[in-house]
C-alpha cells in the first residue's frame, strides 16, 4: 500500500488564494481530488481524516449531498483543457450544465447564463462561440471556458489544479489573470495547484510546500520567500531564476530523487538530499512546528535561509 | 478518393431503392397481389416489365413492395438491436466489475452458438414469420453492439472531461448517458449500417427456409426462393430479386466503409490521396 498523500492539512478562508506547491508526484493533485472525493476508488481509497467544509465533513456526506456541492459550492478547473471539455458538446452547453443541474434552470435560461459567463471570461462574440466545440477553441480559450463552466454557480471555493500547465507561458498570465480577477471579485476563495514558484509568488496569499505527500512547510507567500524555512523550500527557490538575483549567478540544483513512496524512509523523507541533515532526521519524522506568524515547518534542524 | 465514390454510390443506391419502395403504392404498376392468370411465368412484356410469377403477379410490383418489407425489417431489426447491445455494452463498460462480468459472459455464450441453429430453434418453438426472425436477430446480435460500445466506453471513461463533469456534479446515469455515450457512437454507426446489410441477409435467408415472410407476402427472400423453382424456364424470375438483395447488401457496406473512413481521424488522410 502507497501513502500517496498523509498528515495534509491546511485551511482555507473566503476570498483567499492558497497555493499547494511541489514538484510531479509530490500529492498535489491527489489532495485536490481528495476535497470532492473524485479519487478513483479502487485503486485509492481514503483512509481517514476530515474535510470541513462550512459546518459539513464533506467525507461523511452522502454522495448525492456531495454531488449538490460539486460544481456548486466547490468548482474544480483542471490541468489539460483540451481534454476536460467533452469534445462532442457545443462549448455553451457545457457551460450550461452545471448550471441546469444545480440551479435548476430552464434549458434556455442556462444556455444565456452561459452566453454572458463565457463574455465575461473575455471569449468575444460569446453568442456565435458559445455554439462553437472544443476543437474550435484554442487552448487559452478552452481554459477560458472552463474557468466560465466553473464561476457559473458562484461556488465559494474554486481548486484550480495546474491551471496553466498545459498553456503557452504567454497565455499563462492572462488565464491567473483571469482566475485572481474572478475569485477577487466573487470573494470566492481558490486552492491553487501548481509546481511554478513564480505564480505563487505573484497571485498567492498563503503556501503549502508539499513534498512525498506530506506538506513540510506553511507560510504566508511574502514569508516563504523572504525567510524560507524548510531546507526543501531553500533549495526549491535557489532552482528557479529571479529577477533580483546578480547577474551570472548560478542555479543550484536539488541533488538526488523524491524518495519511492512504496519504500519511504523511516525519517524526514527529503533527509537524504538534505544539506542540513543530523542523526535524528534519519530516524524521526517532523512534525509541523509553529514559528510563529503563520509561518509552519516539519524540520527538526532551525534552517534560516 | 476511390472509397469516397464508392460510398457516395452506395449511398445514392440506397437512396434510390429508399425513394423507390416507399413510393410503391404510387408507381408499381399492380398491386403485388393481382394474378394475371393469361401471363403466368411470361417473362419481360410490355405489360409487365420484369414478367410475371407462377400465379401470374407482376414481378416489378412484387420486388417494390418486397423492397418496403425487407428494407423496413433489415432497419428495425438493427435499430432494436443496436439499442439494446448500445445499453447493455454501456452499462458493461460503465459499471464494470460484477455487471460487466455477467454481460460479457452471456454474450460470449451467444457468440459460440451458430446463428441459423438459432433461427430455426426460434421458427419451431415460437412459428415462422418475420417477427420471430427478428426477434432471433435482437437475441444475437446485441453482443455485437455491445462489444464495440464497451470497448470505447473504457477508453472514454477515463478521459479528463469524464472526470471534469464528475466534478461539475454529475450523477453516473448522466454521466454515462450524457457524457460517455456520444463520445462511443462512431464505430456504432458504422457498425449499424454494416449490420442493417446483414439483417437483410439474414431475412431473405430465413424467407428462403420458409421460416421468415409468409405468403402471400412479399419480399426480396421471398420472390428468390420462389424464382429458384422456375430457374430454368424463367431465369430471371430468380436472378433479379437476388441481384437486388446484391446491390443492398454491396450499397450499405461500401457506405458503411466510407463512413468509417469519414469517422476515423486516423485514416481521414490516407483516403484523400
Amino acid at each position: 500500500m502507497v501513502h500517496a498523500v498523509n498528515g495534509v492539512s491546511f485551511d482555507l478562508r473566503r476570498g483567499e488564494i492558497v497555493a499547494l506547491v511541489g514538484e510531479s508526484g509530490c500529492g498535489k493533485s491527489v489532495t485536490a481530488l481528495s476535497i470532492l472525493r473524485l479519487v478513483a476508488d479502487p485503486p485509492g481509497r481514503i483512509t481517514g481524516g476530515a474535510i470541513h467544509f462550512d459546518g459539513v465533513d464533506l467525507l461523511t456526506e452522502p454522495l448525492s449531498a456531495l454531488r449538490d456541492i460539486r460544481g456548486n459550492r466547490i468548482a474544480m478547473i483542471f490541468q489539460e483543457p483540451m481534454n476536460s471539455l467533452n469534445p462532442v458538446h457545443p462549448i455553451g452547453h457545457q457551460i450550461a450544465e452545471p448550471l441546469s443541474l444545480h440551479q435548476g434552470l430552464s434549458t434556455q435560461h442556462a444556455l444565456s447564463k452561459a452566453i454572458e459567463l463565457l463574455g465575461s471570461v473575455r471569449i468575444p462574440e460569446p453568442e456565435q462561440r458559445g455554439n462553437d466545440y472544443p476543437h474550435q477553441f484554442s487552448g487559452g480559450m478552452q481554459q477560458r471556458a472552463m474557468i466560465a463552466m466553473g464561476m457559473g454557480c458562484e461556488p465559494d471555493i474554486i481548486i484550480a489544479d495546474e491551471p496553466t500547465t498545459a498553456l503557452d507561458v504567454t497565455i499563462q498570465a492572462q488565464i491567473l489573470e483571469l482566475l485572481a480577477e474572478q475569485v477577487l471579485a466573487r470573494q470566492t476563495a481558490m486552492l491553487l495547484i501548481t509546481h511554478n514558484l513564480g505564480i505563487v509568488a505573484r497571485y498567492a496569499d498563503r503556501v503549502n510546500v508539499m513534498y512525498a505527500g506530506r506538506i513540510v512547510e506553511q507560510a504566508n507567500a511574502d514569508d516563504l520567500y523572504e525567510r524560507p524555512r524548510h531546507p526543501y523550500t531553500i533549495g526549491l527557490l535557489q532552482s528557479v531564476p529571479r529577477l533580483d538575483q546578480e547577474i551570472g549567478g548560478r542555479l543550484i540544483p536539488i541533488d538526488g530523487q523524491p524518495p519511492n513512496p512504496l519504500n519511504m524512509p523511516p525519517g524526514c523523507p527529503f533527509q537524504p538530499r538534505c544539506r542540513f541533515a543530523v542523526g535524528q532526521c534519519e530516524r524521526e519524522l517532523p512534525a509541523l512546528r509553529p514559528l510563529g506568524e503563520g509561518q509552519s515547518v516539519a524540520c527538526w534542524v532551525d534552517v534560516d535561509g | 478518393m476511390l472509397r469516397h465514390r464508392l460510398a457516395s454510390i452506395g449511398f445514392v443506391i440506397i437512396l434510390f431503392l429508399s425513394i423507390a419502395t416507399i413510393l410503391a403504392p404510387w408507381i408499381a404498376p399492380y398491386s403485388p397481389y393481382d394474378q394475371d392468370l393469361y401471363n403466368v411465368l411470361s417473362g419481360p412484356s410490355a405489360a409487365h416489365w420484369l414478367g410475371t410469377d407462377n400465379v401470374g403477379r407482376d414481378l416489378l410490383s412484387r420486388l417494390l413492395y418486397g423492397g418496403r418489407v425487407s428494407l423496413l425489417f433489415g432497419l428495425i431489426s438493427t435499430v432494436l438491436t443496436a439499442a439494446l447491445g448500445i445499453t447493455l455494452g454501456l452499462l458493461a463498460g460503465f459499471k464494470g466489475g460484477i455487471i460487466d462480468a455477467a454481460i460479457m459472459r452471456v454474450a460470449d455464450a451467444f457468440l459460440c452458438f451458430p446463428v441459423l441453429v438459432f433461427l430455426l430453434a426460434m421458427a419451431a418453438a415460437l412459428g415462422p414469420g418475420l417477427q420471430n426472425v427478428g426477434l432471433s436477430i435482437v437475441l444475437f446480435g446485441w453482443t455485437f453492439f455491445a462489444r464495440l460500445v464497451r470497448g470505447q466506453v473504457l477508453v472514454v471513461r477515463e478521459l479528463p472531461f469524464v472526470e471534469a463533469a464528475r466534478a461539475a456534479g454529475a450523477s453516473p446515469t448522466r454521466i454515462m448517458w450524457r457524457h460517455i455515450l456520444p463520445n462511443t457512437l462512431a464505430p456504432v454507426i458504422v457498425g449499424m449500417t454494416l449490420f442493417i446489410s446483414i439483417a437483410i441477409l439474414i431475412e431473405s435467408g430465413a424467407t428462403f427456409l420458409g421460416i421468415g415472410a409468409q405468403p402471400p407476402t412479399a419480399s426480396w427472400g421471398k420472390e428468390l426462393a420462389s424464382g429458384r423453382e422456375y430457374l430454368e424456364q424463367v431465369p430471371l424470375y430468380a436472378i433479379l430479386p437476388g441481384l437486388v438483395i446484391m446491390l443492398a447488401v454491396l450499397a450499405f457496406n461500401f457506405l458503411g466503409d466510407g463512413l468509417q473512413d469519414a469517422l476515423n481521424p486516423r485514416l481521414r488522410g490516407e483516403t484523400k490521396k
